[in-house]
């Protein structure tokens, strides 16, 4: 009887895989015949000479592709309807995740590439049509997301998340380029543009564009679509990712337009060689910094943990800045060493390593606060060991990488000769080398004193519960998804074959209050009519 | 609790807080002495030595110099005669190069000397974007001075004759 169901799980499990990957592929070929029969429509005026065998391919797309997704969604929709299984399978909010991003990557990059070229003079058909073909995809997607007959009951908002990162991402890098755009112009006196195919500001209306389509994406779904409520792991995962991603855009460009001002003061270079990174690293470190205020603020209404995680993420990135910038410094130290014939400026290469550090340093300070006693509990938490260990495996890499070609470079002099050669090869591999030497010393001495202050930090007195098996017969899908939300928790269904009845709905919140009590990571709970067990499991 | 009782794991605690800061200060310390030394190395040295005229790395590092600069009629006069006078010139790059010595293997007429040559394509606050290559300089020795007779491609003026 076991080996039935587990064989009927595995079936139902390979049958939606190939269902979807299946509806996948024909709405993907359905929208390409479709977009080529459109571009030759409203593109019909433009074009010169007919390519029959591309309207063949396109009419095949779309008189196969069409129709057979649309039998094939029927089909589907109807067992979406009548099994909530289904809907609460992974397969299914898979599916809902890719196509929905496939359509709003699609259709928005296409929309402001049609935009963009139309600034530039050009009407581009094709992408005209894949903006409106994919733009039509995306409303099927999302109609089938929020209908309640087909709505996926499991992660249902991680194509809005990832939707909303998306918007994010596209929004920040045009208004990235357009602040670029805008400064190279300023800076028109000190560069002189000799020649320009275009007038100076089209570049920024394009980026302007990208902005534009990437800021309404963005809004849409963070606002519109419920991603600013939405308060589980992933979303917290999502925050953390965009902290970290705005905190190194927004230190990358502050420590670049530092760059320049010392090699402006310091160095002999020509002013326009000099300025020519100034305005994408001024876009960067504005965009990133207003990018990571934001998330900052949202962070500050979240869980102490996930405050913490972000603290600890920006703190890596800010550490990765200055241990790089201390490995360039070691570096420029070492080319004023060897014996040079013809030098291209070690200033050049110092003032680079003394930005990132004069940027990193500080920044890692304010996030990591060495300076505070350490507390038990932070010595204990979880999130900081990860981190440590995290800073010492990517140590250890660098570290073995710098070794390596270090000894290769020396072995070479012994074997070979030519030692004239060996600063020049080794310096930038030894700077890094000392780099990591330093934050490995300087973390491990923390490892330590964390392992003293909290040496049974690991096994914490009462661990919170971090999973449930629930046992039951009947219709179990409402007792369960009742438990993930209200705990928290991943929930895993084992169903009786037996009919022991489901449990009354007026014992849910004594078990809920029972599983809260509960002093172990993972709980069994076997629910019948008669009432509830809770047993306590092992690790 | 008393207050002695109180007291006592605040004592413990600043001290070992005050134990637990001396590898930070030590690392903060070490690394402020490398910036400072790298400050001092690299703004108090004028420029690579020069070695001498009549050598062969002198030779080598006069014509580098002058086809960097784009001074050609001075990088012509440290080719061998019968190359500068056949020379078909050709524009060397504008990438920053650095040239590094090797080492040099000197000869009754004849010299080469290896080198590195490194090309900087962009610099930024993580360091150059750079390739490095060994390449050799030939020289041969007419009346009693060197001259470059074979240079690398990153510092040929002249086409055809590998110069």
């Amino acid at each position: 009887m076991m080996a039935t169901t587990a064989t009927g799980r595995a079936q139902t499990v390979v049958r939606r895989i190939i269902v979807f990957v299946l509806l996948l592929t024909l709405v993907v070929i359905a929208a390409i015949g479709l977009a080529g029969l459109i571009e030759r429509i409203i593109g019909a005026g433009a074009t010169l000479a007919g390519d029959d065998a591309g309207l063949a391919r396109s009419l095949a797309f779309a008189v196969i592709g069409a129709p057979l997704a649309g039998v094939l969604w029927w089909w589907e929709r109807r067992r979406l309807v009548s099994d909530v299984s289904e809907r609460a399978s992974l397969v299914w909010t898979l599916y809902l995740t890719v196509a929905t991003l496939t359509a709003l990557v699609t259709s928005a990059s296409a929309l402001a590439i049609t935009v963009n070229a139309a600034l530039d003079g050009r009407w581009q058909p094709a992408d005209a049509a894949a903006a409106i073909v994919w733009a039509g995809i995306w409303v099927w997607h999302r109609h089938m997301r929020r209908s309640s007959a087909t709505a996926p009951t499991r992660l249902p908002l991680l194509p809005v998340q990832l939707s909303a990162l998306y918007g994010l991402a596209v929004a920040a890098s045009g208004a990235i380029s357009a602040i670029a755009a805008l400064v190279s112009e300023a800076l028109a006196g000190v560069a002189p543009v000799l020649a320009d195919s275009r007038t100076w500001f089209v570049p920024v209306l394009q980026a302007l564009v990208w902005l534009a389509v990437g800021a309404v994406v963005w809004w849409w779904h963070r606002f519109r679509e419920g991603a600013r409520d939405e308060r589980g792991g992933f979303a917290t995962v999502v925050l953390v990712v965009i902290i970290g991603a705005s905190a190194a855009t927004a230190l990358f460009g502050l420590g670049t337009v530092l760059f320049v001002v010392l090699r402006l003061l310091f160095d002999a270079d020509a002013a326009a060689e000099v300025l020519s990174p100034l305005g994408p690293a001024i876009g960067a470190a504005l965009v990133g910094a207003i990018v990571w205020d934001y998330h900052r603020q949202v962070m500050a209404a979240r869980s102490e943990r996930a405050r913490r995680a972000a603290r600890l993420v920006t703190s890596g990135v800010a550490l990765i800045g200055a241990a790089s910038g201390f490995g360039v410094v070691i570096n420029a130290l070492l080319a004023t060493l060897g014996p040079t014939l013809v030098d291209s400026n070690p200033r050049t290469l110092l003032l680079g390593g003394l930005s990132a550090l004069v940027v990193g340093a500080p920044v890692w300070w304010i996030a990591w606060r060495p300076d505070r006693a350490v507390s038990e509990t932070d010595a204990g938490d979880p999130a900081r060991r990860v981190y440590l260990i995290v800073v010492f495996g990517a140590s250890a890499i660098v570290a073995l990488v710098a070794l390596l070609v270090i000894a290769y470079r020396v072995l070479e002099v012994l074997i070979v000769g030519g030692a004239g050669g060996l600063i020049e090869h080794i310096r930038a591999p030894f700077g890094l080398l000392c780099a990591t030497a330093v934050v490995f010393a300087y973390h491990l001495v923390i490892w330590r004193r964390d392992r003293r202050v909290a040496p049974t930090a690991t096994t914490p007195e009462r661990p919170a519960l971090a999973r449930v098996v629930l046992v039951a017969g009947g219709d179990t899908d409402l007792l369960a998804t009742r438990l993930r939300t209200e705990l928290g928790v991943p929930v895993t269904v084992w169903r009786t074959t037996g009919d022991g009845g489901a449990l009354g709905d007026d014992a849910i919140p004594g078990l809920l209050e029972s599983l809260r009590g509960v002093p172990a990571r993972r709980a069994l709970v076997i629910a019948e009519a008669a009432g509830a067990r809770v047993i306590p499991l092992e690790e | 609790m008393t207050d002695a009782g109180t007291g006592a794991p605040e004592d413990a605690s600043n001290k070992s807080l005050k134990k637990a800061r001396w590898p930070l200060i030590a690392l903060m310390a070490g690394v402020a002495v490398v910036v400072v030394v790298a400050l001092i190395a690299v703004f108090a040295r004028g420029g690579p030595v020069e070695y001498a005229e009549d050598t062969p790395e002198g030779v080598v590092q006069r014509y580098s110099q002058a086809v960097i600069d784009g001074d050609t009629q001075t990088a012509l006069r440290y080719l061998a005669p019968d190359l500068a006078d056949d020379c078909e010139r050709q524009q060397p790059g504008t990438d920053d190069l650095r040239v590094t010595l090797v080492e040099t293997t000197e000869r009754e007429d004849s010299a080469r000397v290896e080198v590195i040559v490194a090309t900087v394509y962009e610099s930024g606050p993580f360091g150059t974007n750079e390739y490095r290559s060994e390449e050799a300089f030939d020289l041969v020795r007419v009346g009693g001075q060197w001259y470059v007779d074979a240079a690398p491609w990153q510092l040929t003026i002249c086409f055809d004759s590998g110069l």
